[in-house]
């Protein structure tokens, strides 16, 4: 295979950002709701990612959210046509695909925004020096470098910190995560007393 | 980052594609990691998918203002703890030597405004800094930051960005600190209470003791806490800050964030061309706005003082706006020895 240095540009990942992580939380739903098809969600949406990092260019895609619809579609009926069973209600069922892409985005746009409040939720609930790398790197801007110096602590510790933050909005982002955010929240802060923790809290 | 040919759960991939975004953030990889990044990548269908993920997740703009409330500590915390931890192991003599071999010539310079004057100040940086009427402020530019302090009144702020000097305005409660925005900060009447609103970019606003605000919340509630804290705002969020008491009755600093619809600050700053720009606020209130900008006195007599009104008027022109308010209202107008009364037949 070619090597390649980047494997995938900063240029196709701003792309991703902008155009397909808003409706990634809608195309999970929708692939959650053929789960009786035996497709996983998880493997079903990282192929989609894959296929969309690996494309060459993706100037000619003018719908981004029905296009990412598409090919996770094409991903669920190549994995039925392997499966040696296909029941009959999951090929009529099929059907409705196009219809899900094409929803209004209205309630996309209400699960991203309680998806971003789990998120901060998750991001408040990270062990301090954690979510301090964090913060400095993704609101502030600074490098790792400049935040390992800032922070006294070592470039490796913090890129730690960094890859425990991405990880954990893998986790939060699209799968709604719920089960990491309860289990952080439950686990108390060794360095926080409880202090406003009350106040904290969200209503609602 | 080791990895076998047997299929992994979407987690385990996910992790992995965390650990490799992490690092190409950190630094650019040897040629050995590069190898074992193509050989992971080469292994399963899904782990370019996961990168390309994870890689999307953590430039993802939207993530990056899900955080701004949320909190964390004081550097300078952390800051003074290293300092401390030097003292000791110096001598505090070495210590003073440092210090003072450190101390820069900072030139301080002031600028005041008078009644119903707006003044431009560009800055040497690039920055450009508006005062509006009334106010004072200090600017203090040193290596390694740029404060202003605020003493009066109220300015806005167009900040070059800097990433290794900091630009910072210092108010009697609180600071807010620019992440390459435009925004203006306000010093009330009362000890204290300040009002911050960020026009575009990000605003840190810092103070010895505040707290985190309910995300989301159209309006969000008075807060305080004794952690030392900073509160995120993005454009089109207004922070007011004002002295308070805790639970115990010991002093606290509470603010408050509210999300405004996008325009209205445009509006609000129609101060820098000499207008104000009012939008269904009351009577009272758009004299009292007025009140900042002249000495001309403007009294209203009986149940006016909810009428709302609503339009652009001249800043220094106080006596026209009296007239154009009667018109509309359909009220009188009196001057007596230089002052305004508004009243109804």
């Amino acid at each position: 295979m070619l090597k390649r240095t980047e494997p995938i540009t900063d240029e196709r990942a701003q792309w991703l950002a902008a155009h397909i992580i808003p409706h990634e939380a809608a195309l999970r739903a929708w692939l959650r709701g053929k789960a009786f098809l035996g497709c996983d969600v998880d493997d079903i949406v990282q192929e989609t990612y894959a296929i969309l990092a690996a494309k060459r260019t993706v100037e000619a895609i003018t719908n981004p959210k029905t296009y990412a619809f598409q090919v996770a579609h094409s991903l669920v009926l190549q994995q039925l046509r392997h499966s040696r069973v296909v029941p009959i209600a999951a090929v009529a069922d099929i059907g409705d695909l196009e219809a899900g892409a094409d929803e209004p985005s209205l309630e996309d746009a209400a699960i991203a925004c309680d998806e971003l409040r789990q998120v901060e939720l998750a991001i408040e609930a990270l062990p301090r020096q954690t979510r301090t790398a964090f913060i400095l790197r993704r609101v502030e801007g600074l490098s790792q470098q400049a935040i390992a110096s800032r922070m006294g602590l070592s470039e490796h510790t913090i890129e730690k910190h960094i890859s425990r933050g991405i990880k954990l909005l893998l986790a939060q982002f699209g799968r709604g995560g719920r089960g990491v955010w309860a289990a952080s929240k439950e686990k108390k802060r060794p360095d926080e007393s409880d202090d406003g923790k009350a106040q904290r809290r969200i209503p609602g | 980052m080791k990895v076998t040919m047997e299929k992994h759960s979407a987690e385990f991939l996910d992790e992995i594609a965390a650990n490799w975004v992490a690092r190409m953030d950190a630094r650019n990889l040897t040629g050995e990691e590069e190898r074992e990044l193509q050989e992971w990548l080469d292994s399963d269908v899904r782990s370019l998918g996961a990168f390309a993920r994870a890689r999307a997740i953590f430039i993802n703009p939207d993530i990056a203002s899900a955080i701004p409330v949320a909190r964390h500590r004081s550097f300078a915390r952390a800051l003074s703890k290293r300092l401390g931890l030097l003292a000791a192991a110096a001598c505090a003599l070495i210590v003073s030597v440092v210090l003072f071999g450190q101390r820069e010539q900072v030139e301080t310079r002031v600028y005041v405004s008078e009644l119903g004057e707006v003044r431009q100040i560009p800055l040497e940086d690039g920055s450009r800094i508006t005062l509006n009427t009334n106010s004072s402020l200090q600017v203090e530019y040193r290596k390694d930051s740029r404060r202003v302090a605020l003493q009066r009144g109220e300015a806005y702020f167009e900040v070059a960005k800097d990433a290794q000097r900091p630009f910072v305005v210092i108010g009697s409660s609180a600071q807010a600190r620019a992440i390459g925005t435009s925004y203006s900060v306000r010093m009330k009447e009362a000890a204290g209470e300040m009002q911050i609103r960020v026009v575009s970019g990000r605003v840190a606003v810092e103070a010895p003791q505040l707290d985190v605000i309910a995300p989301f919340a159209a309006v969000r509630n008075w807060l305080g806490s004794k952690a030392n804290n900073a509160a995120y705002l993005n454009a089109n969020q207004q922070v007011d800050v004002r002295l308070g008491k805790d639970a115990h009755g010991s002093g606290q600093i509470q603010l408050s964030i509210r999300d405004l619809q996008p325009g209205i600050f445009e509006r609000s700053l129609m101060w820098r061309e000499g207008l104000l720009s009012f939008e269904g606020v009351t009577l009272a209130e758009a004299i009292e706005e007025f009140s900042r900008y002249s000495r001309q006195k403007i009294v209203i007599r009986g149940a006016l003082a909810q009428e709302r009104v609503s339009g652009l008027f001249a800043a220094s022109d106080p006596v026209a706006f009296a007239h154009a308010i009667a018109l509309s209202l359909k009220i009188k107008l009196r001057t007596d020895e230089g002052v305004i009364t508004l009243y109804r037949q």
